[in-house]
């Protein structure tokens, strides 16, 4: 455990009481004189945060599993549906609107009758201001228009570098990398991809995409296209990109202010024309009503999936907008339809699970297919031919404890059709822990009880596919969680935490009867399962004593030949350091060596020293190759670098930020500044604010002995 | 109280709604007046930080437009307002050692409360945005003007010490 978490713990412990001028009560009599601003217009801020964490942030990755959940709470009698409710699609949005007002009659009944119930979640204040209160819970507001100036060109080239005159395509790649993803042919959004000629990167804050022409240690920028970050009414953002061919897909997010001062939230995908590189256009553009969860693409299918939210107060039967998802082509408005939308048995309308297809065959003229589900979702599993989207909630209603509903979709034809819905007790907390094989969809889960006693547990379950459980493992590592899963064909590979790690190996064949074959326990854990051929797993993650981490980065090597013996063969440790256990920073070399981002930091963390490894199996011992370093001696925070690689060259993509202090006479105070406070308790104010540069760049690397050969700088400036 | 519940509760407060307001403050009531204290090592001036926190946060209560970043966003209010308190003090002449009386003397010995007198006025500041206000080393340094490499070594060092010490209390 390190100093920070055990701090934390111990002050966790003291409990010192609140006084009574500072009870709820007495602020809330406070307040009462007082009313809110209203939100002031204009620009909106995007919520995008720096791609490279701060140390501790950096540290709290390792020590919190990386969830991606929406948390709901379910009615105390379970769901307010319509008694015929449909899992098909609807006549008209005339059949919508009558059962959703149905089940809004049933829902506020329930919460005049059951007053106590929804008081102690804090939805009501008392049992005669029932009807009063308004309930906006998960609300999303009302959909505005798109304005008009929206559907303008995006790409600016007007900051080119060194055009580049040969504007060939990327006929003739050389071996290059790939995303590290699930399935190849299911192909996932990155925001660094590469064509074996060209580098396509998209670096924190997600306004710029550079095209970078890579020929060797020879970089050169050719384009960039940015987005209108600086127009007022609305902020968007860039998420992330597909290549196809001489297209480039780029999803990403916007917001919209109405009138009223409302933020809607719009998922966006626009398609450009890259065949010239250095000039690429937009050809097509849409807007997804709802949050992005995730895109993918398989073949010239892309997939993108978003959420919404839905209230029942703010529904009116007359205005389709409270109740249907609306979407843009370009800048005309659109509705999902009807008989799209569809509302599961026994499920409270809370929301919308948007699935989008697009054919990209021709890009100019395509339409999306749409379907929407009533109900909430947040994490994105893909296979090629199943959809699964699924989130976290809180039952209440049941002993208090946490459980994910999935909802799963056929995506073999030119739309998503609904298949099912289904739930598990307890969380999944990583995108490997979810995986489905010869029908079966399999989940590891960290189930937990909350109550007088909080008790934790991890299982993998067994799903069929109308998401009903068959089987289950007994329950793996008590008070512990699910760290790093790797699920391959009939077998798991599961790393639980609390102290040390424990791997598990289950055996699946039997889908009705899940079992654990073997284990071995290890200090650290890993958060990310590589596997190389059938009999190796490398792992990445942290290294620590039979206390916890200590502050130190590991990469093992498990040897899983005998399932019922798994072994660590050897590991790599690096002190006061950390590893990037993204999976698509993991990147495969196709060589039988592999990438991975270390960060590692002096003993005083006044110094980084960020680079990437190479490392392989070499006489079945895991070896590191070669360190390419980032930055010589000192690095500021910025983007973690992502590496990649084309022909014999490896190649990393990064940022980094600078900080400068300016000397500061603290006798001088000047007011409206900040205060320091020095080592005698004397107070002053330093004149200036810091000046800040940040540094986009990629460097090109020899693969084999790590000198660095050339680099680019994609911008400097203080953005 | 999950995102979703913080989401509603902004939503009802922006329009007004002071019970709201109060139940977000609720939640975060012990936090916030732990950390006042820690930092201001004075109960009256933490009551005072809180109680002018409360009503900034609430006045200003429509600027939160993502219920994750919530508290982040009222414990900069209250580091504000607990910054605001020492200026104040520095203006009426007083310095913070001759006002804070032996009021970590009162807690339990080995506690961490207890301990923080065994740091330094800017260590133990920094600790406290750290710990309990959940800010990383740039914010700290942003906040309290400092060198964000001072106040990532001086952060290490003062946990291990306090560390140490609350190991051989």
């Amino acid at each position: 455990m390190d100093d920070l978490q055990f701090i934390k713990e111990k002050e966790r412990e003291e409990k010192i009481p609140v006084p009574a001028a500072l009870s709820r009560n007495a602020i809330e009599n406070q307040i009462a004189a007082v009313k809110p601003k209203k939100k002031k217009k204009g620009k909106i801020i995007a919520f995008s945060l720096p791609a490279a964490a701060a140390l501790f942030l950096a540290l709290a990755f390792f020590v919190l599993p990386n969830v991606s959940i929406v948390s709901r709470y379910i009615p105390k009698n379970g769901t307010f549906h319509a008694k015929n409710a449909q899992s098909l699609g609807f006549q008209s949005y005339d059949s919508i609107a009558e059962q959703l007002s149905e089940i809004k009659t049933a829902y506020e009944k329930d919460r005049k009758e059951n007053t106590h119930y929804w008081l102690s979640f804090g939805y009501e204040k008392s049992s005669d201001s029932a009807a009063s209160v308004e309930f906006n819970g998960f609300a999303e507001e009302p959909a505005a228009p798109v304005p008009q100036d929206k559907a303008a060109e995006y790409v600016r080239n007007d900051e080119l570098l060194g055009v580049d005159s040969a504007n060939a395509g990327a006929d003739g790649a050389k071996e290059h990398s790939d995303t590290n993803k699930r399935d190849d042919a299911v192909d996932e959004q990155d925001i660094v991809k590469t064509d074996g000629e060209y580098i396509y990167y998209l670096p924190s804050g997600g306004t710029t995409i550079y095209i970078v022409r890579a020929d060797a240690e020879k970089l050169t920028k050719v384009s960039q296209i940015e987005n209108r970050a600086e127009a007022s009414k609305y902020q968007d953002y860039f998420t992330g990109m597909f290549l196809t061919g001489d297209k480039m897909v780029v999803t990403g997010e916007e917001f919209f202010e109405t009138p009223q001062g409302d933020i809607n939230r719009f998922t966006s995908v626009r398609i450009y024309d890259i065949a010239d590189r250095s000039n690429p256009t937009e050809i097509n553009v849409f807007r997804f009503k709802g949050y992005s969860e995730s895109s993918r693409l398989i073949g010239n299918k892309l997939i993108t999936v978003t959420s919404t939210g839905f209230d029942l107060y703010s529904f009116r039967k007359d205005d389709i907008s409270t109740f249907v998802p609306c979407y843009y082509c370009g800048t005309e408005e659109k509705f999902v339809e009807a008989q799209d939308v569809v509302l599961p048995e026994n499920t409270t309308p809370d929301g919308f699970i948007s699935v989008f297809t697009l054919d990209l065959t021709n890009p100019e003229q395509t339409e999306p297919e749409t379907i929407s589900v009533m109900t909430c979702g947040a994490a994105v599993y893909c296979t090629q031919s199943t959809l699964y989207v699924y989130s976290m909630q809180y039952d209440y209603a049941d002993g208090s404890k946490d459980i994910t509903q999935i909802i799963s979709f056929d995506i073999t034809g030119e739309k998503a059709e609904y298949i099912a819905k289904g739930t598990v007790d307890g969380s999944i907390g990583d995108s490997f822990a979810i995986d489905e094989f010869d029908g079966y969809l399999r989940v590891a889960v960290t189930e937990c009880t909350y109550g007088n006693q909080w008790k934790r547990v991890c299982r993998v379950v067994v799903l069929d596919r109308e998401l009903k459980q068959v089987g289950a493992t007994e329950g793996i590592g008590e008070n512990e969680s699910v760290r790093g899963v790797r699920f391959m064909g009939n077998t798991a590979y599961v790393v639980t935490f609390l102290n040390t790690d424990p791997l598990f190996v289950i055996d699946l064949s039997n889908p009705a009867a899940p079992a654990v074959k073997g284990e071995v326990k290890l200090p650290g854990f890993s958060a990310y399962l590589h596997p190389i051929g059938e009999n190796l797993l490398i792992g990445i993650g942290s290294g620590g004593t039979e206390t916890g981490t200590d502050g130190s980065a590991k990469i093992s090597l498990f040897d899983v030949s005998d399932p019922t013996r798994p072994k660590e063969v050897n590991s790599l440790v690096f002190k006061e350091s950390y590893l990037n256990t993204d999976y698509k920073a993991f990147v495969d070399l196709k060589d039988g060596s592999y990438l991975a981002g270390l960060t590692e930091y002096s003993d005083d963390y006044e110094h980084f020293v960020v680079s990437l490894v190479r490392i392989g199996v070499t006489d079945g011992q895991l070896s590191l190759l070669t360190r390419y370093r980032i930055n010589a001696d000192e690095y500021n925070y910025g983007d973690e670098p992502r590496g990649l690689f084309i022909g014999d060259t490896v190649y990393a993509a990064a940022g980094t930020e600078k900080w400068d202090y300016p000397e500061v006479n603290y006798s001088e105070e000047i007011p409206g500044g900040n205060i320091y406070v020095d080592e005698d308790a004397t107070l002053t104010t330093p004149p200036y604010e810091p000046s800040y540069t940040r540094t986009v760049f990629i460097n090109a690397y020899d693969k084999n002995s790590g000198t660095l050969t050339g680099s680019v700088t994609l911008y400097q400036g203080e953005e | 109280m999950n995102n979703d519940r913080i989401k509603q509760c902004v939503h009802n407060a922006v329009r007004g709604d002071a019970s709201a307001f109060g139940e977000l403050y609720e939640e975060y009531a012990t936090g916030m007046y732990k950390f006042a204290l820690w930092y201001l090592k004075n109960p009256h001036d933490a009551e005072d930080a809180v109680q002018s926190c409360a009503l900034k946060a609430y006045r200003n209560i429509a600027c939160v437009k993502k219920p994750e970043s919530f508290r982040s966003w009222l414990f900069q209010i209250l580091a504000n307002a607990c910054k605001d308190m020492i200026r104040n003090r520095a203006r009426e002449d007083l310095t913070v050692d001759e006002i804070d009386s032996p009021v970590f003397d009162s807690y339990e010995d080995g506690t961490v409360t207890r301990l923080l007198s065994n740091l330094s006025e800017e260590e133990r500041r920094i600790v406290t945005l750290s710990v309990l206000g959940e800010f990383n080393s740039r914010e700290i340094s942003r906040m309290l003007g400092v060198n964000e490499n001072t106040v990532r070594s001086k952060l290490s060092r003062s946990l291990k010490k306090l560390r140490e010490l609350c190991e051989t209390a």
